[in-house]
């Protein structure tokens, strides 16, 4: 059961293991590292992903990407075919949009394989690597609607997903709107049928149809979040300005197993 | 394959670089694959040079802020000097592998530091490594600990890194984590580079631990006029990243105008399907 005070939620100054053995075995839900990239760089960075461009998610309009996310293959041999030969390009790509500054992703690949005692790796699925540091823009007004994520759904029946303990998502914030743009979660861990019963055709389940949410943290600009992403979740419209971020699920399958990290 | 050697008379100053040979392949980081690692891996190639994998204004600023962290001299060896600590450094004794683990992540932060505003072409390759190859790429443990990565090295105008080995199974005997490797690579990023001098001077032939403690005198290296012409050149330019074999004697010629200088780390292989790791 979440605890529903605001200790779920963990600020810690630095990227360290014992916090993120602690999000990982759910001491806490939300692990969150402010100024994870310094706000000179937040600025230059919003700056080159908006000159690199964000086009809408396939199967989720209104929330526009840098790269790619598996979710958006459905399954569809022909998109995962495209996901998979533009995965390193997008990560380079990522990278060039960053420069000068570093992408953030690599420092955080790098951190947690400095942290974690098997190391961090890319995730790999069906022989080849998968891509990660996904950077998505969401319009002032516009929420990201409830979900969790289970990369089984996406990858059914492969080891990969399979051996996967718990997954948990990753966003550095770029540029957050002052008002709004808040990650909410709740409670509940609800099953993955029950999930796509509530949502039926949307890409996820508006938040009308949810009670109040349990947590809220409100990022700030240079932040990390890391959170369980097998609770609902949610982004809060937000207000005024777009919010950037660039995300990745950070995947756990044991103590002595490298996580590993995809898009 | 067919190895070609340099064919001309080569004086201390004055080696001629030889990167059209069949045993390197220049590429960039956009191209570096893992077929190349490969090469290098099965001997089918010396070096691996990526041609300005840093750019010219991140390694004017990364250089400055090497030389600001403060360089110092190795422990065993005077005339190199460098940020952090080789495991190389720690010669087995205990006291000396305690202060190799102690500065790990203040080191490691501290390189990222001077690297700012521009990102760490350090972190960049790692995870490059980690993208390339199909088994992945990690940061080495030993002790069950993580080791230290990043060592930012400094050869000044008119002295030599002589010509040596880096075999990990010698810096750890009988460990696990070194003896399971089956190659060992050297990566290094120029930051600065001398105009003349600062080539990487390779020779095929292996040479055992016995004859090279021989031959070494008492010192960390072989002097370069004690041995025949080097087999493979390479003259790195300002932001390039050059991986070579590194169990191969290799050695710096004499930068004559200013310091070379670089970050380093290994690359342990131990198989087509294991994954990398890496250390310094």
């Amino acid at each position: 059961m979440l605890d529903t005070t605001q200790s779920a939620i963990r600020v810690s100054e630095t990227l360290n293991k014992e916090d993120l053995s602690d999000l990982i075995a759910h001491r806490i839900q939300v692990l969150r590292v402010p100024n994870f990239i310094p706000q000179g760089a937040c600025r230059e960075v919003s700056a080159g992903l908006k000159g690199t461009g964000y086009h809408d998610y396939r199967n989720a309009p209104q929330v526009g990407r840098i790269g790619m996310s598996y979710f958006e293959t459905a399954k569809d041999p022909e998109i995962v075919d495209h996901y998979f030969s533009t995965a390193i390009e997008n990560i380079n790509l990522l990278r060039t949009a960053c420069a000068p500054h570093p992408c953030p992703m690599d420092i955080f690949r790098c951190t947690v394989d400095e942290i974690w005692d098997a190391g961090c790796m890319v995730q790999t699925l069906y022989g080849k690597k998968m891509f990660v540091g996904l950077s998505r823009c969401m319009k002032p007004g516009v929420p990201l609607k409830a979900h969790h994520d289970m990369f089984g759904r996406h990858a059914p029946d492969t080891p990969e997903a399979e051996s996967l303990v718990s997954q948990f998502g990753v966003n550095v914030y770029v540029d957050v709107p002052e008002t709004g743009g808040e990650l909410a979660m709740w409670d509940n861990e609800i099953s993955d049928d029950e999930f796509l019963e509530q949502r039926a055709d949307d890409y996820a389940i508006p938040l009308e149809k949810l009670g109040a949410h349990d947590v809220a943290v409100k990022p700030e600009n240079g932040d990390l979040i890391l959170f369980n992403a097998r609770k609902l979740h949610a982004v809060l419209p937000g207000e005024g300005t777009d919010r950037l971020t660039i995300s990745a699920f950070l995947g756990f399958r044991g103590d002595d197993e490298p996580v590993t990290v995809w898009s | 394959m067919d190895i070609v050697t340099n064919p001309e008379p080569i004086t201390d100053t004055n080696y001629r670089p030889n990167t059209t040979a069949s045993f390197v392949i220049e590429t960039d980081a956009a191209q570096l694959s893992q077929q190349h690692l490969l090469a290098l891996a099965h001997n089918e190639v010396r070096v691996i040079q990526v041609k300005g994998f840093a750019s010219p204004e991140a390694s004017q600023t990364i250089s400055g802020g090497q030389t600001d962290l403060g360089f110092r001299a190795y422990i065993n060896v005077d005339q190199v000097r460098r940020i952090g600590m080789a495991f190389y450094e720690t010669e087995n004794k205990q006291d000396l592998i305690e202060d190799y683990f102690a500065v790990v992540r203040e080191n490691q932060n501290a390189f990222r530091d001077a690297c700012q505003p521009f990102g760490s072409p350090l972190d960049t390759l790692r995870c490059l490594l980690d993208e390339v190859w199909p088994a992945g790429a990690n940061l080495q443990t030993i002790f069950g600990r993580k080791m230290f990565v990043g060592l930012s090295r400094m050869v000044e105008p008119n002295t030599t890194f002589l010509a040596h080995h880096d075999i990990f199974a010698e810096d750890a005997p009988g460990h696990l984590e070194a003896e399971s490797l089956k190659a060992q690579f050297a990566a290094n990023i120029y930051f600065q580079v001398p105009k003349k001098g600062g080539e990487l001077l390779m020779w095929h032939r292996h040479m055992t631990t016995k004859e090279f403690d021989e031959r070494r005198k008492g010192q960390y290296g072989i002097a370069i006029d004690e041995l025949p012409e080097p087999d493979v050149v390479v003259k790195p330019e300002t932001g390039d990243l050059l991986i070579f074999d590194s169990r191969r004697i290799h050695a710096v010629a004499s930068p004559q105008d200013q310091a070379r200088v670089a970050v380093s780390f290994f690359i342990g292989y131990r198989g087509d399907d294991e994954p990398l790791t890496y250390w310094s």
